[in-house]
């Protein structure tokens, strides 16, 4: 019991702290790849560090406030949900549909408060986000049906122990593919990174937000990246569990393995990042629902047929 | 404490009542407004705290008029299933006129108004309390009427909207009449109580045709599609304080409808004669997948509109699709989803209608796009609107949570990989129409004529307030109405779900859903977020104008439009214009002009002329006649 | 056109004395080093200067290094750039700029035109001395500054910022009457 609840407090700590040394690591890389040096990895760390300590901030009016406090209670509530490496958390008291609304809370939270600062820029920039979401909501959904129909259940956890034998992303590799596809739009990367578009929208819903408001904003983001990240890891990647022997050296194992597998995906989202331009909103919606969800469809029918038949 | 009131817990007590209020509210207010007001409250209250206090009990009421040629008796009824929906037609009814009271004046007409909205709660609850199906039909009748009248009273610009209403209406009424002339014509009994002991058995391809004519009549009441062409205008036009009603709890009749005759008096097994697919009725199956359209299609009509009640018009139809998905399903889990979806869309719409009244009254438009800000100026309003948008959207922190969870459960259960996406995709479109009424209305800049706006009296806000409550508490503990729930479903034959105070369990190796968890933790998050928040310095707060253009100073461009709001999800319309434009009130119109035009040609036969009426006589007879000889 | 007689003294800063200031001296080492070493900077491309950011921030010279990043909005910014000659017209939108920046925040003139007008510095349109409406922090003389003077000067003000020099926003609070008064001589009707 004791154990549990240090493991619940010591997780949120640790998932913000890798997230922003993951993504200074990536802008490190980001720079590389365009044959810049980059700032150093902790740069992240001095980023927040700044941003809390600015002398001054500037907000609006009481919902604005509502929107970085939502947005970090939405990924923390998340966050406790999801299976992490051999640590179950709380994901025996809710399942994979809990996950994907509770994820919601953040971006909603967000929204509102992005509405509220009065900022035209902050309306489009939501507008974008929402008909994002709602893009790649359709093949990432079907995909996520598709192992839910598979395995018959609903559970993260169950997911997570059936894929002891054989990882979903080797039985069901289409669904797998259409799932990381919507993962690059989860992560907000270029080319699906229309609602903090900066030179369009002058970053979207953020615009307003500035010193410790920004700074709460990218501990909630270090921290969305491991959620979307580890869900992506849950349900396709046997929530990257190398080891199925009990006890704690294989536990730690397990779990620095599944840490290891966030920062692949999230290379490969930045890597993607790195070299493409952006699509417009529309764009980005038709090509959601042309593709994408076509891949998806044939998943679901394959994992369908195996499944009944 | 309560025992006095104990003799008055029967339905026809109930029913009277508010017929006797009906009348009484319609007189007093010739005699003054004050008086009408007051007899209405104090009647729907009233009879509304008798059904909560009247429980689950069963109750049985005969009555056999004296003259009865047909030996008809009337029954009317309390149990499990009656119960669940009287409390939520009541509530929903006696907090909106409770409401209605808040405004000054609502339509032109205000003692017919409040006359009728107390006949239409009480013919709403004759059907859901009605035993047989002479009394069901009745009422039911009576109910339309009332809400048809009703609408009318918003005036002109609502016959329209009004007369479509009554005319699908009317055509679902005739369709419920005929299957249940078939149904009597077949057994003899009019009683439900009779009925579910015989109709088990009857052949399949009957009870296919019955169910479907009874179901025509209930899915019109229900917006299924294709009969959902009549709500959006009828929803829209009618007068403000009447909506609730009209959405909230009119509407949950047809699912009542559904379950009644599909679960309580056909019951599952023959229901399982008649064809199954994965383990469910192919009648159910087909009712889920259009709830399912529905639910989608409307969605997507909804995304498109800038009215906020035609927007909300669509969302309840979108959200009633939900519910018939849930009941088609059938399983344990899916018709507790589709209950516990009914019930909390009857607190969240009506409080978002409730809410869309105050905003139409405050801004005097109905025009999203004309207002703006006000979420500062009318907090009440805001919150209890933003929560009813949060159950809307189905977030873990309230009520409406719940049940899109078990009706996900119910068709992931089943593996209906049509629905299951379906329902997933008009959720998050969900996210969509809910934030632009809270970015167009609440946030945002506020325009300079609404300076002045503030929130509504407490007669106004103090049912908004308990409906969000209400959702706050079922985000809690959604075993409180899921409990009820459950009784139903024991009651219907149903399997009932396993359900505690605080967490429903589905089974060994499926989900579970723990409220309380997920509510800790987001207190629990929120207390850390709060503490970061406040840890850093104190912000310092600016004006609404004081945002970043580029540089520009908005304050000196008074005729600078800076609220965006207008044509909102203007790129995702673009790309759905082609497939939304209205095809289906187009074949409808098809319909009614081709029917015109045979019409049209029929009548030409009447020509007035006595020397062609003398022919046509005589042709008749002589086929009459030919026609005798050979056959005879 | 300005009247050249009634400015603001150039060096006024002299004034603010730095072992006075008890707020900058609260100002910790660490947060001091943490802004120096994450100057997000909104830059006010008003004349040719632009053009010299683009090899600052791409891969020849890329001012990432320092932990810099171009940022859009002045809410998020510590260091507003202005890179070329402002006119009237502009100035307004910088002051605008500037105030909606949150402190402590800093401002580097870039090129000869913001410093005393360049080669329009008898136009009707242009002002000449642009820190007698917000105060510089810092100045890139040269007409057009390399690249490289750029990255020296934000190294500069790294170091301003370490040592507590770089207080122009305090400037600007303290003597915000006299700013305001010659910015409204300018405009005479404000906006």
């Amino acid at each position: 019991m004791i154990a549990e609840i240090l493991v619940l407090i010591f997780m949120p700590v640790f998932v913000s702290f890798m997230g922003l040394l993951f993504m200074g690591i990536q802008r490190k890389i980001t720079a590389r790849v365009q044959n810049r040096i980059g700032p150093p990895f902790y740069q992240q760390f001095i980023d927040v560090m700044k941003l809390f300590s600015k002398r001054e901030n500037i907000g609006h009016n009481w919902v604005f406030d509502i929107g970085p406090i939502f947005a970090i209670v939405g990924m923390l509530t998340t966050m406790l949900f999801i299976p992490m490496g051999g640590f179950r958390l709380l994901s025996m008291d809710g399942d994979l549909i809990v996950v994907m609304y509770l994820l919601v809370i953040s971006g909603l939270g967000m929204a509102l408060g992005a509405g509220a600062s009065g900022n035209p820029n902050a309306g489009i920039g939501v507008m974008r986000g929402l008909t994002l979401m709602m893009a790649y909501e359709m093949p990432f959904v079907i995909s996520v049906l598709a192992v839910m129909v598979y395995y018959h259940t609903t559970s993260l956890a169950e997911i997570v122990g059936m894929q002891s034998g054989m990882w979903a992303l080797i039985i069901l590799p289409l669904s797998a593919l259409v799932a990381d596809m919507a993962l690059q739009a989860q992560f907000g990367k270029k080319p699906f990174d229309q609602p903090i578009a900066p030179a369009e929208v002058a970053t979207g819903p953020i615009v307003e937000y500035g010193g410790k408001y920004l700074g709460m904003l990218m501990v909630a983001h270090s921290i969305g990246m491991f959620v979307e990240a580890g869900l992506f890891i849950d349900i396709f990647l046997g929530g990257g569990l190398l080891f199925h022997q009990p006890g704690i050296i294989w536990q730690v194992f397990n779990f620095l393995f599944w840490v290891l597998l966030v920062f692949a995906l999230y290379t490969l989202a930045v890597l993607v990042n790195a070299i493409m331009p952006r699509y417009r909103i529309d764009q980005a919606f038709v090509f959601y629902w042309k593709w994408p969800t076509i891949i998806a469809i044939i998943g679901l029918a394959y994992a369908l047929g195996v499944s009944v038949w | 404490m309560l025992e006095f009131l104990n003799p008055m817990l029967r339905p026809e007590w109930m029913i009277s009542l508010l017929f006797i209020g009906a009348l009484l509210t319609y007189f007093a207010g010739k005699v003054s407004s004050a008086l009408r007001t007051t007899f209405a409250i104090i009647f729907s209250v009233f009879v509304a705290f008798l059904v909560f206090l009247s429980g689950s009990r069963d109750v049985l009421t005969y009555w056999r008029p004296s003259a009865s040629p047909m030996g008809f008796r009337f029954v009317l009824s309390i149990n499990a299933l009656s119960w669940f929906f009287a409390l939520m037609i009541s509530m929903v009814s006696a907090l909106t006129i409770v409401y209605s009271a808040g405004f000054g004046k609502n339509t032109e007409k205000d003692n017919a108004f409040y006359g009728l909205n107390l006949l239409l709660m009480g013919a709403m609850l004759g059907v859901v309390f009605s035993g047989d199906m002479l009394s069901f039909f009745i009422f039911w009748e009576i109910m339309t009427l009332a809400s048809y009248l009703l609408t009318t009273l918003a005036g002109k610009r609502a016959e329209k909207g009004a007369l479509n209403y009554m005319i699908i209406s009317t055509a679902g009424a005739y369709s419920i009449l005929i299957g249940m002339t078939m149904i009597y014509t077949r057994f003899g009994t009019l009683e439900f109580s009779g009925l579910a002991s015989v109709m088990g058995g009857a052949d399949p391809m009957f009870l296919l045709i019955t169910l479907s004519m009874l179901g025509i009549g209930f899915a019109v009441k229900a917006a299924l599609a294709p009969f959902y062409v009549w709500a959006p205008p009828a929803y829209s036009e009618a007068p403000d304080s009447f909506t609730p009603v009209f959405s909230g709890a009119l509407s949950k009749l047809g699912p009542y409808g559904f379950t009644l005759f599909m679960y309580g008096i056909v019951g599952l097994p023959a229901l399982a004669k008649m064809g199954t697919f994965r383990g469910i009725s192919d009648f159910g199956y087909i009712i889920a997948l259009l709830g399912s359209i529905t639910a989608v299609i409307a969605t997507l009509y909804a995304i498109a509109q800038d009215d906020i009640k035609k927007l909300l018009a669509y969302s309840s139809i979108s959200q009633l699709g939900y519910v018939m998905m849930g009941i088609g399903i059938g399983t344990s889990i899916g018709v507790a989803g589709g209950l516990y979806h009914a019930l909390n869309h009857a607190i969240f719409k009506t409080t978002l209608f409730m809410g869309a009244g105050v905003l139409i009254y405050t801004t005097g438009s109905r025009k999203l796009s004309d207002m703006g800000g006000l979420g500062t100026k009318m907090p009440i309003t805001f919150l209890t609107m933003l929560i009813a948008i949060f159950a809307l959207a189905g977030i873990p922190m309230t009520g409406g949570f719940g049940s899109k969870w078990l009706l996900y459960e119910a068709a992931i259960d089943k593996k209906f990989v049509l629905i299951a996406p379906l329902a997933f995709i008009a959720s998050v479109g969900a996210f969509l129409y809910s934030f632009r009424i809270l970015q167009s209305a609440f946030l945002g800049q506020l325009p300079e004529r609404l300076k002045g706006a503030k929130d509504p009296s407490p007669l106004i806000t103090i049912p908004m307030l308990f409906f969000a409550g209400l959702l706050v508490l079922f985000g809690i503990a959604p075993g409180i109405p899921l409990g009820i729930i459950a009784s139903v479903e024991s009651y219907l034959g149903i399997p009932a779900l396993n359900v505690s105070t605080y967490s429903v369990y589905l089974g060994a190796n499926f989900g579970a859903y723990n409220a309380f968890t997920v509510m800790t933790v987001i207190t629990l998050a929120l207390l850390v977020a709060l503490a970061l928040f406040f840890i850093a310095k104190k912000s310092r707060k600016v004006g609404q104008t004081d945002t970043y253009m580029a540089g520009e100073v908005p304050e000196h461009h008074v005729d600078l439009y800076l609220h965006y709001s207008m044509n909102f999800y203007r790129p995702l319309e673009r790309i759905f214009a082609p497939y939304l434009r209205n095809r289906l009130e187009r074949l409808y119109d098809a319909f009614g002009s081709g029917y015109e035009l045979i019409s049209e040609g029929i009548r030409r036969i009447y020509t007035g002329d006595v020397q062609h009426y003398v022919y046509y006589v005589m042709v008749f007879l002589a086929v009459m006649i030919l026609a005798g000889w050979w056959w005879l | 056109m300005v009247d050249d007689e009634k400015i603001v003294s150039e060096d006024m800063g002299v004034q603010v004395e730095k072992n006075e200031n008890m707020e900058m001296r609260s100002f910790g080492t660490v947060k001091r080093w943490a802004t120096k070493r994450s100057l997000w900077m909104v830059h006010y491309c008003t004349g040719c200067g632009g053009i010299e950011l683009a090899p600052l921030m791409t891969s020849r010279y890329d001012m990432e290094r320092f932990g810099m990043h171009p940022m859009v909005t002045p809410r998020q910014s510590d260091v507003l750039l202005i890179t070329g000659y402002v006119n009237i017209k502009t100035l307004k939108r910088i002051i605008r700029t500037y105030e909606q920046m949150p402190d402590p925040k800093y401002v580097i003139a870039f090129g000869s035109c913001p410093i005393n007008g360049g080669p329009y510095w008898d136009s009707y349109a242009t002002i000449n001395h642009l820190d007698k409406y917000i105060p510089i922090d810092l100045y890139i003389a040269g007409c057009m500054p390399r690249p490289q003077s750029i990255v020296r000067a934000f190294e500069d003000l790294m170091d301003m910022i370490q040592d507590g020099t770089a207080d122009g926003y305090m400037r600007y609070k303290k003597y915000y009457e006299p700013y305001k008064a010659n910015q409204e001589k300018i405009f005479r009707k404000w906006w």
